[in-house]
């Protein structure tokens, strides 16, 4: 048996020492794990990662959404607006010449009746 | 894979110094805590180095809630070491048991931070430069542990009637 040595102000013990033999043979070691340790661990990690997954700025791009959608629907609206045929415009030009003739000039305007 | 390579050391570490209640648990926070971290990792240190330090402080937080809640590890060694026994009673012979129970008596006499070098080195075969880095203290002070651990072993054995 090795003897004990206090005093000695460098211990060094990297040789073979019978109570590492000792404890080899004796000691406890650590249980198996569970076998599904390992998808369980993968698992936690999955949902942590869910967890932490960053969410869309909703409220930056939803006025810029909106916007572009009621430009479009505007654009639309003007471009489906159909024009006027020959008729239809000699037709207005013959009512708006009457109608501010007579405001324009002292002709007799009793078939204008006002409420 | 990492797990596969790692998990044998981690769980030493954490059962020897928390006993094997919530064992697979504690296993489980270490790797979560790995994952977490690794963003933070700085390769300027071993993987392994880095892993077996976020083991052991797992270990110690486990420790500190043990002691909140004032349960003995001794207690828990004791009954993870009689389920050892009684799985062996039927193999091994009955000197077998005593030593086993020896080995036990032995190491709860220990102080914590120089039963785990022990163990760590002496049963686990962990390199003591391994050692040092985990536990963030000097290699002398790892030699040192150590030999005064083995030195109080042996007291205990030899008191026993052990001759090593």
């Amino acid at each position: 048996m090795n003897p004990i040595q206090p005093q000695d102000p460098n211990p060094s013990p990297d040789y073979p020492d019978p109570i590492r033999r000792f404890l080899q043979a004796y000691g406890s070691s650590a249980p198996d794990p569970i076998p599904a340790l390992e998808d369980r661990i993968l698992l936690a990690i999955q949902s942590q990662s869910r967890l932490q997954a960053p969410r869309p700025q909703l409220k930056l791009w939803i006025p810029v959404v909106a916007a572009v959608f009621v430009a479009a629907l505007g654009g639309e609206i003007l471009r489906r607006q159909p024009a006027l045929s020959a008729a239809e415009v000699q037709e207005l030009e013959l009512f708006m010449d009457e109608t501010w003739a007579a405001v324009l000039t002292d002709q007799d305007t009793s078939w204008m009746s006002f409420l | 894979m990492l797990y596969g390579r790692h998990q044998q050391r981690v769980r030493s570490l954490l059962f020897h110094h928390c006993g094997d209640a919530h064992l697979d648990d504690l296993v489980q926070e270490v790797f979560l805590r790995a994952w977490k971290g690794l963003p933070r990792f700085r390769r300027t240190a071993q993987f392994s180095t880095w892993l077996y330090r976020i083991a052991w402080n797992v270990a110690q937080d486990q420790r500190r809630r043990y002691a909140q809640q004032r349960i003995q590890l001794q207690t828990l060694g004791r009954m993870a070491l009689s389920r050892v026994e009684d799985s062996q009673q039927d193999s091994q012979g009955v000197l077998t048991l005593h030593y086993q129970s020896l080995c036990r008596q032995a190491l709860e006499t220990l102080k914590p931070d120089q039963r785990i070098v022990l163990l760590l080195h002496d049963l686990e075969d962990w390199p003591q430069a391994q050692i040092a880095e985990v536990l963030r203290i000097p290699v002398g002070t790892v030699k040192s542990r150590l030999f005064y651990a083995r030195a109080a072993v042996r007291k205990v054995l030899q008191d026993s009637g052990v001759t090593l």
